[in-house]
């Protein structure tokens, strides 16, 4: 239960001492899953007990709202109408009256259970926010409570915010004054500020940076409002490029630096391994790794650099996503299939299925260094061709073969 | 030329021992802006029916990724005179084919470089025939060479990696040293040759391009002409990789060992590659040892022969055959050779 008596009495207003309410939907904002003119029961509930997805009601100013649940940070919860794009202004926890269980339509007919109850699909865009809001949307707020201070000095007139995630705290530094749009027009915490990146430092991420500068890579700024950052790279020193972009180059241009390949592909961890699953989009990389193991490392984007004992390592190249190293088990280009089948690859074929050459600009002749490093992965490590479909068992399977 | 890496040179030996198409060479178009003497389409730039579409291409990309084509090198004619070329490069790489495109660049404005940079290709060829003079001269078009040097600043400035192919000819030899030094500042990589091979027509190109071996012999650099390297073929050695690593489709769907070895196999238009590639005639190639070349038993000049079946077939039909052009080629490079063990200028 909330623990402020303000919002105690207001729960109470609604509930009476009673642990669950109901609740008549006013307004169209989570249609079509829970249309205007539904009837909610709603039990009452800590922010400790929401999941995200969670259908959650809310008492604002002077209106009960029932919103859809997104993620926790300090003292702030953030929700989002369903048919909104962009998320509430963070709410004070004490706002949550509590999560809806059970809703009928307007007719009485019962709704599913799918439109208000945790979804996995929000997980993602609950983390995104979480991230957000958590590092730096919250500062800004007026009356808003100020986040937990990272151990980072803060530099000149802006305002300063902390992106965290996997244990890493990056600082971006705010333009003064000016108004921090709704994040969340993406769900990838990449791009989600307007900000610039003016400092990037932690003991952890430090060698990283390092790292990228060996490989010519120089961070200057990002503006997150544009999706673009400031890139300087020898001879382009103002090169501007999309966030997500900006990791994948400064990733590529290490690689080609290091005699190592970046593929488009998605990697796991296991206990048995570390695996790749590439190929290109709507093939299936995500979630074949996200159903292969729980450990997933890398989405979409995958920098293999070669290790001192001659072999593959996977390696860390966004601050966003983890960062250990692995040794690479397997390569597996998934596609949907009636059924398991697991088919080696090797050769010409295995290379052009793993090439990976994205239209950006890279060093000359990376194009090349991409080819060889390629025919040598797939040289080294065994490659696959897997058919599967959702459902089917896929660690079982896979754990059986190549595992 | 760089060498390739040594899983890359692993890979071709094995595809050709495996007959495994790991190159393919694609002509989008016979026809060309340009009219270069020594190009062995010179007479054949006039379209002889309907080119291969998008569609058909894409089907044959399809085909020789199940195939397990890694290579695709597309040439002309002048690929850029398709106003679907980008597309259908774009296709080819949606299938994750390395590409290296072939083109004399006059047509590479700023837009179509960028256009052509996001296909990420491995390699954009460009041919330079002589300084200025002696290449428009080649080309037959006034203001060529210009052109095609700004082709390749626009490339190179967005990341292509442009190699200048420097067809050395006696028309040419005077700017030779000067063209190296060009080539050097203005492509990533360079390569000389002195391969003039017949016209689809088999006629031989004029003995007057030929570059002689003494002038060859005169250059203050070593251009490391491949052709021009001892081959010293032991007779078990196969002759080339035409038909065992590599085939050709031309604009008419028509498919060959190689772009310069004409020997129909058949068309893709109505059979499938792979039942051409696994047909009798490129079986019996396959068979072609350096040693069975009926003509060359007992010729002084074999260590210096590079034997090319394609040109053999052109001038006389049988691509075992030696004919004048290749034993003309044999004797240059034996007297450059002797002339360079000699110390010959």
């Amino acid at each position: 239960m909330p623990d402020n008596p303000a919002w105690r009495e207001a729960a109470l207003d609604l509930c009476g001492e009673a642990e669950e309410c109901f609740y008549t939907v006013k307004l169209g904002c989570m249609a079509p899953g829970i249309p205007a003119g539904a009837r909610v029961r709603v039990i009452k509930c800590g922010v400790d007990e929401l999941s995200p997805g969670d259908v959650v009601l809310l008492r604002g100013e002077g209106e009960l709202l029932l919103h859809r649940f997104l993620a926790r940070w300090d003292s702030y919860i953030i929700c989002k109408a369903d048919r909104r794009r962009r998320p509430d202004k963070p709410w004070l926890k004490e706002a949550l009256i509590g999560k809806a269980v059970e809703a009928v339509d307007g007719r009485g007919e019962k709704l599913s259970a799918g439109n208000f109850l945790a979804r996995g699909s929000y997980r993602l865009l609950g983390f995104a926010a979480g991230v957000a809001y958590g590092c730096g949307l919250l500062a800004g707020l007026k009356g808003g409570k100020a986040l937990p201070p990272p151990d980072l000095p803060c530099k000149g007139r802006n305002d300063v915010i902390y992106l965290k995630s996997c244990g890493e705290v990056w600082k971006i530094s705010l333009p003064a004054g000016e108004a921090i749009d709704n994040p969340l027009e993406d769900v990838k915490p990449t791009a989600v500020f307007d900000a610039e990146l003016q400092v990037i430092r932690t003991d952890k991420i430090q060698p990283a940076r390092e790292e990228w500068q060996l490989a010519s890579v120089e961070m200057q700024a990002i503006s997150l409002s544009e999706k673009q950052g400031l890139l300087a790279l020898g001879a382009k020193p103002n090169l501007r490029l999309g966030l997500e972009t900006f990791f994948r180059l400064a990733a590529m241009r290490r690689a080609v630096a290091q005699g190592g390949v970046f593929l488009h592909a998605s990697s796991v961890l296991t206990e048995t391994g570390g695996y790749i699953f590439h190929g290109s989009s709507t093939t299936g990389k995500t979630t074949s790794a996200e159903t292969f193991g729980d450990r997933k490392r890398d989405d979409d984007f995958v920098l293999l650099l070669p290790d001192a004992a001659g072999g593959w390592k996977r390696a860390s190249w966004n601050p966003f996503v983890g960062g250990e190293e692995f040794a690479v088990t397997a390569l597996i280009r998934p596609r949907r299939g009636e059924g398991f089948n697991l088919e080696k690859v090797a050769g010409g074929e295995a290379v052009r299925e793993c090439l990976y050459l994205p239209p950006v600009s890279l060093p000359v002749a990376a194009q090349e260094s991409q080819l060889a490093g390629v025919a040598k992965i797939t040289a080294d490590i065994p490659c696959y061709r897997l058919a599967w479909r959702k459902g089917d068992d896929l660690p079982g399977f896979l754990g059986g073969e190549i595992g | 030329m760089r060498e390739a890496s040594p899983e890359i040179s692993r890979l071709r030996s094995a595809a050709a021992e495996n007959a495994v198409p790991l190159h393919a060479q694609i002509e989008l178009t016979h026809r060309c802006n340009l009219r270069c003497r020594h190009c062995y389409l010179h007479d054949s730039h006039d379209a002889r029916g309907e080119e291969l579409t998008l569609s058909e291409l894409t089907g044959i990309f399809a085909q020789l990724a199940e195939m397990q084509t890694l290579f695709l090198a597309f040439t002309g004619g002048e690929i850029f005179l398709r106003p679907d070329a980008v597309d259908i490069i774009r296709a080819a790489r949606r299938l994750g084919f390395a590409c290296v495109l072939l083109t004399n660049g006059t047509l590479i404005d700023d837009r179509l470089a960028g256009r052509i940079a996001d296909l990420q290709p491995l390699q954009v060829h460009v041919s330079l025939l002589g300084l200025e003079q002696a290449h428009d001269a080649m080309t037959m078009q006034p203001g060529s060479f210009r052109q095609t040097l700004a082709a390749m600043q626009a490339l190179r400035s967005r990341g292509v990696k442009v190699v200048a192919k420097l067809v050395v000819t006696r028309e040419a030899i005077a700017d030779a040293e000067a063209l190296r030094r060009l080539a050097a500042e203005q492509a990533d990589e360079t390569v000389f040759s002195t391969t003039l091979i017949p016209t689809l027509a088999g006629d031989n190109v004029g003995e007057e391009l030929h570059v002689r071996p003494e002038e060859l012999c005169r250059l203050s650099f070593d251009c490391k002409i491949p052709e021009f390297s001892n081959p010293g073929w032991p007779p078990e050695a196969t002759v080339c990789n035409a038909g065992r690593g590599l085939l050709a489709v031309s604009p008419y769907g028509e498919v060959f060992p190689c772009i310069g070895f004409r020997m129909q196999l058949g068309n893709a238009r109505e059979t499938a590659l792979e039942e051409i590639w696994r047909g009798e005639k490129l079986r019996q190639l396959r068979l072609l040892r350096r040693g069975d070349l009926p003509d060359c038993a007992g010729c002084d000049r074999q260590e210096y022969c590079t034997f090319c079946p394609g040109v053999a077939w052109s001038v006389a039909g049988d691509y075992r055959r030696a004919v004048p052009e290749l034993c003309q080629k044999a004797e240059r490079l034996r007297k450059f050779l002797d002339l360079k063990r000699g110390g010959g200028r």
